[in-house]
């Protein structure tokens, strides 16, 4: 009788769960990188899988990029983060979309190809660094085929 | 007790054998059970004694002078009714009958035994390679030359009312706790069966019947570990007509001792248990931890490996869910394809089904390489495991976890876990607790001690004799 009233209580459980609805790992598409600009239309949001998402603001233009992406954008797992002077007071709205541990740097001319140098020199700032303040975000240049991270 | 009365009792029995034998003025019968006797050794050690030697005035006279020495055989047990004659012809004994005086039951077993054989389980590299037999008297041999030991103790009974099975239990007197032999004895009193011919008749009466999958007692097909667990003070289990021996009480720490522990020395038999846990919650656990993994908590898996997983993903047809629990069924089958074949087929059919199966089906885009080398790993882990039985139970235990973990993630499958927990704490064995290596007040079960060090025995068991050495 106990037996059955702790396997019963453990369905319960488990049937409660707390836990957020499934996705299999097959669905999504994973973001290395996110690149978020402004231009005359309204926020943009590009990603390295290719995907652009656009808005009027920061919300709609997520909602744009996960609603037209052939998969499940998947933003936990975004490692670098790339905005412009226009948009860089977008980015207490980020906070709670992206990983603390994102790193983050300014972009002049950038674009999402960038990941593979951002992996090999890390910009060293984390969107928890300016969430507690006094960090100056380095900045990544592109010329022609090139890019530089300035501190 | 009459002639017609122990042929009725073995009416319609093809192999009784019953003879009439005149010595002097004097009828007599003699009974054998075919198959179970020597046919020479009764000729020659019973029939011509009696034939040649028995004289006497009187039935009765000569009922003494067979039992006193005339028939000379070294087993003569006089018989005092028809179940004993029964009983004694069932065990290999010839017994001749004096009208009106009594019986005699003199022993003729055959010799055709299987010879003690290398272990076919518990195989190890160094150590003796005798195992059991199915004839319980080898095995009380083996154990003798084992423990030469005159405090050996070994009480014999039957169990089953039809198939009257020969019941050892073994313990060394002065070492094991009273208590646990007498728990042993009455719980042995206490099976009321018709037969106890499979080793799941014996350790579900013996331990029970506990609504588990765990093993509650220790199997051994080894005469040397058998003989250590009667030394660590553990109470041993015969069972005529079973090629293996029994200890208790059993614990998740004996579980998870292999007899190649003590053939190595104690730093790498450390290493190898710590080893072997690990293989335990890697078998237990990996399945389940992946479904949840993939389908619940994907941020927890780093970048390179999630896109390694999203690209081999791409193309199957089936959820993660659905390809991990189905590799699972199809690994259970394989198992047990494997185990009903051929020694040599089984082999083929594992070696097709693993690797060739499981290859195609990669190639063809019916599971993912990842869900295929996590449920092999799973399975081998489960393969280290020293008991099968304990393999066994991880192994549905494994698939209960992963069917939580498929409906919760990480919080099915901690939910699983903990209910595990909660059964095995609630397991005793001869009311040792199932978790006692691993309780508070212990010193860690799980690394191999020197042996030095090792001067008691274990505390749980209460030994008579605490200290194995000085």
């Amino acid at each position: 009788m106990k037996r059955w009233i702790i396997l019963a209580a453990a369905a319960a459980v488990v049937l409660m769960s707390p836990s957020r609805k499934e996705t299999d790992v097959g669905e999504l598409l994973p973001v290395e990188l996110l690149y978020i600009y402004k231009e005359e239309s309204g926020i943009w949001v590009q990603t390295d899988t290719g995907d652009l998402g656009i808005g009027a603001d920061l919300q709609s233009a997520l909602k744009d990029l996960k609603e037209t992406a052939p998969g499940k954008i998947f933003l936990d797992t975004a490692d670098y983060l790339i905005i412009t002077k226009e948009t860089v007071d977008l980015l207490p709205q980020l906070w709670g979309i992206l990983r603390p541990s994102t790193e983050v740097c300014l972009g002049i001319n950038a674009d999402t190809q960038a990941a593979a140098f951002l992996s090999a020199h890390k910009p060293g700032v984390t969107l928890n660094d300016i969430r507690s303040g006094g960090r100056f975000l380095p900045t990544l240049i592109r010329t022609g085929e090139r890019y530089y991270l300035v501190s | 007790m009459t002639d017609k009365e122990i042929r009725g009792r073995f009416e319609g029995a093809g192999d009784f054998i019953a003879r009439e034998l005149h010595c002097g003025a004097w009828t007599l019968y003699a009974y054998a059970i075919d198959g179970l006797t020597s046919g020479g050794d009764m000729s020659e050690y019973i029939l011509k004694p009696i034939s040649e030697n028995l004289t006497g005035d009187t039935m009765e006279q000569l009922y003494e002078s067979a039992l006193h020495g005339t028939v000379y055989n070294s087993v003569a047990d006089d018989c005092a009714d028809v179940d004993t004659v029964a009983m004694k012809l069932v065990n290999g004994f010839c017994v001749v009958l004096f009208p009106g005086a009594g019986a005699v039951a003199f022993e003729i077993k055959t010799s055709v035994n299987r010879g003690p054989s290398s272990p076919e389980v518990e195989n190890t590299v160094k150590g003796p390679k005798d195992a059991f037999v199915e004839t319980i008297r080898i095995n009380t041999s083996l154990i003798r030359r084992h423990l030469r030991t005159p405090d050996l103790r070994l009480y014999e009974t039957k169990v089953g009312k039809r198939s009257l099975t020969n019941v050892t239990v073994a313990w060394i007197q002065g070492i094991t706790n009273t208590q646990l032999v007498d728990r042993m004895k009455a719980r042995l009193d206490a099976i009321d069966i018709d037969g106890l011919l499979s080793p799941a008749a014996v350790e579900e009466y013996i331990t029970g019947s506990r609504a588990t999958a765990f093993p509650l007692m220790q199997y051994t097909e080894r005469a040397d570990k058998f003989g250590q667990g009667l030394l660590e003070g553990r109470v041993g289990l015969l069972v005529d007509g079973l090629p293996l021996a029994y200890l208790a009480p059993a614990d998740l720490g004996y579980l998870m001792d292999s007899p190649e522990d003590r053939g190595r020395d104690y730093v790498s038999a450390s290493c190898i248990r710590v080893l072997r846990y690990c293989a335990l919650i890697l078998s237990l656990l990996l399945p389940g931890f992946y479904i949840a993994l993939a389908t619940f908590h994907q941020e927890m898996i780093p970048l390179p490996l999630l896109r390694s997983m999203i690209e081999n993903k791409a193309g199957v047809p089936f959820s993660t869910t659905v390809e991990v629990l189905g590799l699972l069924v199809s690994f259970e089958l394989l198992q047990e394809s494997g185990i009903h074949l051929p020694q040599a087929v089984g082999q083929s059919v594992s070696t097709i089904g693993g690797i060739v199966v499981g290859t195609a089906a990669v190639e063809a885009g019916l599971i993912s390489p990842a869900a295929l080398i996590v449920v092999s790993i799973a399975g081998v882990c489960g393969f280290i495991l020293p008991n099968r039985d304990l393999a066994e139970a991880v192994r549905v235990w494994r698939f209960g976890i992963a069917v939580l973990s498929a409906a919760a993630g990480l919080f099915g499958m901690t939910v699983g876990f903990l209910v595990l927990l909660i059964h095995l704490a609630g397991l005793t064995c001869l009311e040792v607790p199932y978790l006692a290596p691993f309780s508070e007040a212990e010193k860690p079960g799980i690394l191999r001690w020197r042996l030095i060090f090792q001067k008691f025995r274990n505390p749980r068991l209460h030994p008579e004799d605490e200290r194995n050495q000085k």
